[in-house]
């Protein structure tokens, strides 16, 4: 219902809105056959026995794996967000990734609070699940929170921050100064050993990037394809952008056509430091 | 048509098996249009409350009234989800009543906010769905201007649903509104009532004057809604403007390229 979504993302969205969550609470109440299966999952995560605890997050895991829309509520994020400190091992594992699934279709802001502290896990997989649920909270510090996972040990972590950083709400309403640190990242992960982490830093600066980070994209020797065609279209992106802007701040130069991108590529200090580094 | 027609028309109607589209004409002629007497003096006649609407007067209707605010709380959201689930038989049977609509719009007086707005969100899909209830409007006009956000929200959604002539002129201010939920609602409802030709020449011109301001609002879902509106009315000074737009935001990069093109093709067609 449009009425009520309107209701959850003034309540639990950026605003947090106090009157939207009684209004919601008072309006749009859970129904009984939800209240039932919450009140099972939860008795299930307080279990005093390991094993049921467990099984009652997978069971969990599997319906937000299928999409179950009754999942998408504030009675449910929040009874994994009470349940994430707890747990420990699978169960912590099973419990964060499930909250960041079910954050994709309902940015519960609650959720930053509960996944920022995980993003220093020994766990690699509750690590990249923390940062893709730090990244859906849709807080405004998200990013620069999962910025120290772009160098992380496991391939898997440095990959998911990187993409979920990409799609984050946030992610498209960057400060400059973010803008630069996601950037500069970026940059730093073109010259990753894991392909996936490449692609994702390439469709990242096609994105955000500027000419440093075009620089950085002229330098790269890739043979797979997917890759060369990502970074042909990035390059291409970039150098659009960059004439528009250019058109935009000069009027006399609007009417001009667009010089060709290698032309006028010039690769400032800081990219070709970084390049040779690489 | 005249109010003596109406009537006569829709006891034709009835008498030839066309209930609803009887009971539609006199709702519409009765509280909508004309406000006519006779026209509701008929449909009190034609169409008595029935089982399922006298039940309802005496149960969650009734409780809307009630003094203790659990009570009136829990009557409210049972309203709000029959009233914006899909329309059935068994729902339009009381919905779609002049008598459910007159203990809605009494209740818009209401000192708990909550039932205000539940009242509010229940008006305006019964306006959507079955029949628009002018009776509602001075009380709306009043909301528009509650300290409550949430409040004049859902009142900018009511007052556009209801179609009226000087709806413009009164929602206008909020779409400069302190909170982007209104601002963004605003230029949403009052781009459907353009879309239903409810909009005079003037205030489609005020309208397209006030989304090229909105293309510079600090919330990009308001920008976003600002560029679908130009996209439908928007001339060669909203182009120019929504070109000038550099906000990468999603709502913004999704709505704006998409606004710029239909401007475009409407100028070269």
């Amino acid at each position: 219902l449009e009425e009520e979504q309107l209701v959850l993302e003034a309540g639990w969205g950026p605003s947090a809105d106090a009157d939207a969550r009684e209004e919601y609470a008072a309006l749009f109440p859970p129904s009984d056959e939800t209240n039932r299966r919450i009140g099972e999952i939860a008795a299930g995560l307080q279990s005093s026995d390991e094993a049921t605890r467990l099984g009652a997050a997978d069971a969990l895991g599997k319906l937000a794996s299928k999409r179950e829309q009754w999942l998408d509520i504030p009675p449910v994020t929040g009874m994994l967000i009470d349940a994430l400190p707890g747990a420990r091992g699978k169960l912590e594992e099973n419990l964060a990734s499930t909250l960041a699934l079910i954050l994709e279709h309902f940015p519960d802001g609650r959720s930053h609070a509960a996944f920022r502290p995980l993003l220093g896990s020994k766990n690699a997989a509750v690590r990249a699940a923390a940062a893709r649920g730090v990244l859906l909270s849709g807080r405004e510090r998200a990013i620069a929170d999962v910025l120290p996972l772009l160098t992380d040990s496991a391939a898997q972590v440095r990959e998911q921050s990187l993409l979920w950083i990409l799609r984050s709400e946030t992610f498209a309403r960057l400060t400059e100064a973010t803008r630069r640190d996601v950037q500069s990242a970026a940059i730093e992960a073109l010259g990753d050993r894991v392909d996936g982490v490449k692609l994702v830093a390439i469709n990242v600066l096609r994105e955000i990037g500027d000419e440093e980070a075009r620089a950085a994209l002229e330098q790269m020797k890739e043979r797979k394809q997917l890759l060369k065609s990502a970074l042909a279209q990035a390059i291409a992106v970039i150098s659009q952008r960059a004439g528009t802007r250019k058109s935009q701040r000069s009027p006399t130069t609007a009417a001009k056509p667009a010089e060709p991108a290698k032309k006028r590529a010039t690769m400032p200090s800081r990219a070709r430091a970084k390049t040779k580094k690489g | 048509m005249a109010e003596d027609k109406v009537v006569d028309r829709a006891r034709k109607l009835l008498a030839d098996g066309k209930a609803e589209t009887a009971e539609l004409l006199l709702l519409q002629a009765g509280w909508d249009g004309a406000q006519a007497a006779a026209a509701r003096e008929a449909y009190a006649e034609l169409f008595p409350p029935n089982p399922i609407l006298k039940e309802r007067l005496a149960g969650v209707l009734a409780e809307l009234r009630a003094d203790n605010p659990k009570t009136a709380r829990r009557a409210a959201a049972h309203i709000v989800r029959e009233a914006l689930g899909e329309a059935t038989p068994a729902n339009t049977a009381w919905l779609r009543s002049p008598l459910t609509t007159g203990v809605l719009i009494d209740a818009l007086g209401s000192s708990d906010p909550i039932v205000v707005d539940a009242a509010l969100i229940s008006l305006c899909r019964i306006a959507s769905v079955h029949f628009r209830d002018q009776r509602a409007h001075p009380a709306l006009a009043g909301l528009l201007e509650s300290p409550r956000w949430l409040t004049r929200m859902w009142a900018v959604r009511c007052v556009a649903t209801l179609r009226r002539a000087d709806a413009f002129r009164q929602l206008k201010p909020l779409l400069t509104d302190e909170v982007a939920f209104v601002r963004r609602q605003a230029f949403d409802w009052l781009e459907r009532a353009r879309a239903l030709d409810a909009l005079s020449e003037k205030a489609q011109g005020e309208l397209e004057q006030a989304a090229m301001a909105a293309l510079e609002d600090p919330d990009a879902e308001v920008k976003g809604r600002a560029a679908v509106v130009l996209a439908a009315m928007g001339g060669e000074e909203a182009l120019h403007a929504l070109e000038r737009v550099s906000d990468r935001s999603r709502p913004v990069t999704t709505a704006v390229p998409w606004a710029i093109q239909q401007i475009r093709a409407r100028n070269a067609g």
